[in-house]
């Protein structure tokens, strides 16, 4: 299943791509895309898992902590 | 030099339900507030499209003019970029729409979104697909949901031109096209209003909170509809920035999505600091509604 597909430990292309395909698992429409290449580009020492509970939470899901949708500064 | 004019639009309807989030008045007014004050700051003009709800709230700030322009609009709350296309339908080419929680900081800013001689200005693209396999779930999921009840000269465009990184953010939004302009306001309306009296679909955006039509007749829509006539475009950010430091570099920000609202007390603190006067205004105000 696609939840399955995320492991600790993918980085770049392969964790953006799961983490699509997991959040579409659980019938979660994505954040902005620019949330995800965030979270996968700017943060290498977060993991797949990490990245898709930040995700998921942040759109009242639950699975975990807080994440951020800000572009610059306030 | 001619002053740049930026455009709110505040529709008071989709303010009350969205995302789930309660007190979405008072937050965006905090909101609407800085970007007003930031705007000014740049030395830009700023105006107000609203409806008569929308005038008593957001009217206490310092816009140059305020349009009630949105008390006929009648299209499902949850197309939320409505009150955007009628500012847009009733402003002169070279007006740029900004989003209530967009911050133009500095004058470089300012340029970056002031059109020259481009047709169309936009935020930054968004990337849909990474690759063949995985389709981005927020973009496919309302395709697939307008493709199933409507077919329109629109959705026939969007088909005909959708491709791999295939729409625009609408943080900011311009026109200095006016056949464009008229085109794409022409398509939103025409589709959006036949959806709106399509009772399954309004079931189905009723049952699922989070659909967002808009993602594709404004966004996706103005991609399509820029690859048709092969329009020149201008962007905030380029294809290979990194966005998240070109915004601080310049002076550029946008608060995405519900985020927006679990950042209110530092957008008050940053207008208490930058603009007491208003942030003691607003803070009145936010108590008489």
């Amino acid at each position: 299943m696609a939840l399955e597909q995320i492991n600790n430990g993918d980085t770049g292309l392969d964790a953006r791509n799961k983490i699509n395909s997991a959040l579409a698992f659980i019938g979660l429409i994505a954040p902005t895309q620019m949330i995800v290449e965030y979270y996968v580009n700017g943060n290498t020492g977060q993991t797949a898992v990490e990245i898709f509970n930040m995700l998921t939470a942040a759109y009242g899901y639950g699975y975990g902590y807080g994440t951020t949708g800000i572009i610059g500064t306030i | 030099m001619k002053k740049t004019t930026l455009i709110h639009s505040a529709w008071t309807e989709p303010m009350h339900s969205r995302w789930h989030v309660s007190n979405q008045i008072q937050g965006n007014l905090w909101l609407f507030a800085l970007s007003v004050h930031y705007a000014k700051s740049v030395g830009a003009d700023i105006i107000l499209h609203t409806d008569s709800a929308g005038e008593k709230i957001f009217g206490v700030l310092p816009y140059d003019n305020i349009h009630i322009t949105l008390d006929k609009l009648d299209l499902h709350c949850r197309f939320w970029a409505a009150g955007k296309m009628v500012a847009h339908e009733n402003s002169p080419l070279g007006y740029i729409h900004i989003d209530g929680d967009v911050f133009i900081k500095t004058t470089q800013a300012l340029e970056a979104i002031t059109l020259k001689n481009e047709d169309v200005v936009f935020q930054s693209r968004e990337y849909i697909c990474f690759d063949s396999k995985y389709e981005s779930t927020f973009y496919k999921y309302n395709l697939d949901l307008l493709r199933r009840h409507v077919d329109n000269d629109t959705m026939r465009l969007i088909k005909q031109y959708e491709s791999r990184d295939n729409a625009y953010n609408t943080g900011v939004f311009g026109f200095g096209n006016e056949n464009l302009k008229r085109e794409f306001l022409g398509g939103y309306w025409d589709t959006a209003n036949k959806l709106c009296r399509n009772q399954s679909f309004i079931d189905e955006v009723n049952a699922y909170q989070d659909t967002c039509p808009d993602i594709i007749l404004e966004q996706m829509h103005l991609y399509c509809l820029c690859r048709k006539h092969n329009a020149k475009t201008k962007s905030v950010f380029q294809e290979h920035d990194n966005i998240f430091e070109k915004a601080k570099e310049i002076g550029y920000t946008h608060i995405i999505g519900k985020e927006k609202y679990s950042h209110i007390d530092e957008v008050k603190a940053r207008l208490r600091e930058l603009n007491p006067q208003l942030y003691s205004k607003v803070s009145d105000h936010i108590k008489t509604i």
